[in-house]
């Protein structure tokens, strides 16, 4: 949509240069100008739309009049209406930044989100290997990304102030958003694809079974899919009576694990208890319950006291000591990735609420000092990142085509937090830059139903889990590309995750948003008016 | 009409491109210093052509304006003198 945009912009600019060198015809005039007006304003409120076109249309119609009736040519006329309507133009688009709808500020962060990650991906595909001489890429990356989350961050922030927990009138009729369905559906089957065609080289020696994995992943997206439907039909209110609930059992299963013999190590994951094994359940990681737990608690919590939110004693210290609890928790695990993104989440979701940004200030020293912790415990680029990166670097522009790989690079944990580069390694940029458009919509559109929500319970969920998938997305792709240590975070919906409860939460949480999107019935308003009782 | 108003004052001209131009006008609006409607469609469609927006200079206009004395005053002065059209 906004390179569509960009594309129509440029070509009308391009237009009236041409127009300039072309003899300037009036008719030309006219319909750069009318087309320009046409284009800056539509994505506005039918009234303010149709009176700026009106009113340009009515200039030009006096303007050429009065000029004709002074004896100016027509190829003058043309000149002077098509420099006046260039000149206008950065104007029009301050004016339309300000008085736009919100969707025009946050196309233009979503925007360069999408270059950002774009923009990482190619520096890993095509910038060779070496990782010193990219510093100065590298740190324009991070600081464009950080500045389009921020801009979303306000943008959102500054909505949310506005729709101040007035109940948007139900839209009648209004179904859950397909399309988000469907883009959810599209990644998905692209990451079963992909194991697909891995099938041969990782198959064959080690698994018995070409499909192996192709096979077990349509397992997990089905499953997925099964709980997406069932969270769509189940009203989100009702989610609110288990947020408290939910979270003491998360707290409690962040404690038991880390009791010894207790809590198990895992596959890979030396010296680490972070699962629960039970005998008739596939192991249970609580940090990934916490993780959804911890959302649904905060937008919940959050929505049952905005008015006390800028207050240091009823809203802040709460906030900080519950988020504080929690993320101590997962880092004595250790799992010091999943502590960096509850932590990410909560401040953000606590900032676009209405925390007071003074708080938020110290909030940020937070996770700026977990990070150098990070830094300084040795966390550093391992030999598997250098593996993602040459994989990118493999495959180049269009990739080697399906099924394509080279000797012993695919291991299940690749295909898990490393999809990204097996997707490059097959398709290339081309292919992982698709990738990157369909988060960045799957983003878009998990914002808009937050903008839509009819209640402030709603727009609190519903941001959190968008942006708790999108930090998601960008720590796994800057894993990927080495923009950052690799930190083994799957890709939303396109990793590898037979037997991971990962799947379970980020499934049901997009069947939540669904839910949100969909029009309030009887029974929502009912439990709607229950669920503010609740805390 | 304002435009040509404006383009005949030199210092002025800038202000003629439809941007800027429909762009102060909204803000004058705003400030409450103007009012504006639409002129009758009738009228138009009887002198075939587009029917024009019709600003008034408000009683809060006219007191900024005072307030001002310079070259811009002209314009402005003109413009309260009668209802106008873009």
């Amino acid at each position: 949509m906004t390179g569509a945009l960009g594309v129509l912009v440029v070509g009308l600019v391009l237009l009236f240069a041409g127009g300039l060198a072309k003899a300037f015809s009036l008719p030309l005039a006219k319909v750069t100008v009318r087309t320009w007006t046409w284009l800056y304003t539509a994505g506005l409120p039918y009234e303010v739309k149709s009176r700026r076109r009106e009113e340009v249309s009515s200039d030009v119609w006096e303007h050429e009049s009065a000029t004709r009736a002074s004896g100016y040519s027509p190829d003058a006329i043309g000149l002077q209406i098509q420099l006046r309507g260039l000149l206008g133009m950065p104007s029009d688009v301050e004016w339309l930044i300000r008085h736009g709808p919100v969707e025009f500020g946050t196309f233009a962060a979503l925007g360069l989100l999408a270059l950002t990650g774009i923009g990482s991906l190619y520096i890993a595909t095509f910038g060779g290997n070496s990782q010193e001489t990219l510093d100065t890429p590298w740190m324009i990356v991070v600081a464009a990304g950080s500045l389009s989350m921020i801009g979303l961050l306000l943008l959102t922030r500054k909505t949310f102030a506005a729709q101040a927990s007035t109940a948007a009138p139900p839209a009648s009729g209004r179904g859950p958003d397909y399309i988000l369905v469907g883009t959810v559906f599209g990644l998905a089957s692209i990451g079963i694809l992909a194991m697909y065609f891995v099938g041969s080289p990782l198959g064959s020696p080690s698994f018995a079974d070409p499909s192996y994995f192709a096979v077990r992943q349509t397992i997990s997206v089905l499953v997925g899919m099964a709980l997406l439907l069932f969270f769509t039909r189940i009203d989100y209110h009702l989610l609110r009576r288990f947020s408290v609930p939910l979270m003491l059992v998360a707290i409690v299963a962040l404690v038991l694990v880390l009791i010894p013999r207790v809590g198990h190590e895992y596959q890979e994951y030396y010296g680490a208890q972070r699962w629960l094994m039970l005998d008739w359940l596939p192991p249970i990681k609580p940090s990934e319950l916490a993780k959804f737990a911890f959302i649904l608690y905060l937008a919940s919590w959050l929505a049952g006291r905005r008015s006390d939110l800028t207050s240091f004693a009823k809203g802040f210290v709460p906030f900080l000591s519950f988020t504080f609890a929690v993320a101590l928790l997962v880092v004595l695990e250790p799992d010091s990735t999943t502590a960096l993104l509850i932590l990410a989440a909560s401040a953000s979701l606590f900032f676009v609420a209405g925390a007071r940004p003074l708080h938020l200030v110290g909030l940020a020293l937070v996770p700026g000092a977990a990070v150098v912790f990070l830094v300084a415990s040795g966390w550093g680029i391992g030999y598997e990142t250098n593996e993602l990166g040459m994989a990118l670097h493999e495959g180049g522009v269009t990739g080697g085509g399906l099924g394509f790989s080279y000797d012993e690079f695919y291991t299940p944990s690749v295909l898990s937090h490393g999809v990204v580069a097996v997707i490059g390694l097959q398709l290339g940029f081309v292919g992982t830059g698709m990738i990157t458009l369909l988060y960045v919509f799957i983003l878009y559109r998990a914002l808009r139903i937050a903008r839509h929500a009819s209640d402030d319970f709603g727009r609190f969920l519903a941001f959190g889990i968008a942006f708790f998938i999108a930090s998601h997305v960008a720590l796994s792709f800057a894993g990927t590309t080495g923009v950052l240590p690799l930190m083994a975070v799957d890709a939303p919906f396109l990793s590898y995750a037979y037997g991971s409860w990962g799947v379970v939460w980020l499934f049901a949480s997009i069947g939540v948003l669904l839910n949100i999107s969909r029009s309030p019935t009887g029974l929502h308003l009912e439990l709607r008016s229950a669920g503010t009782r609740s805390p | 009409m304002i435009a040509k108003e404006i383009r005949q004052q030199e210092e002025a001209r800038l202000l003629t491109a439809h941007g800027t131009l429909y762009k102060a006008l909204d803000r004058m609006e705003n400030a409450g210093l103007l009012s504006s409607r639409w002129e009758d469609p009738k009228i138009g469609a009887e002198a075939g052509r587009p029917r024009r927006r019709l600003y008034k200079v408000t009683g809060t206009g006219e007191l900024a304006l005072a307030r001002y004395a310079s070259p811009e005053q002209q314009v402005a002065g003109r413009l309260a003198a009668k209802p106008a059209s873009p």
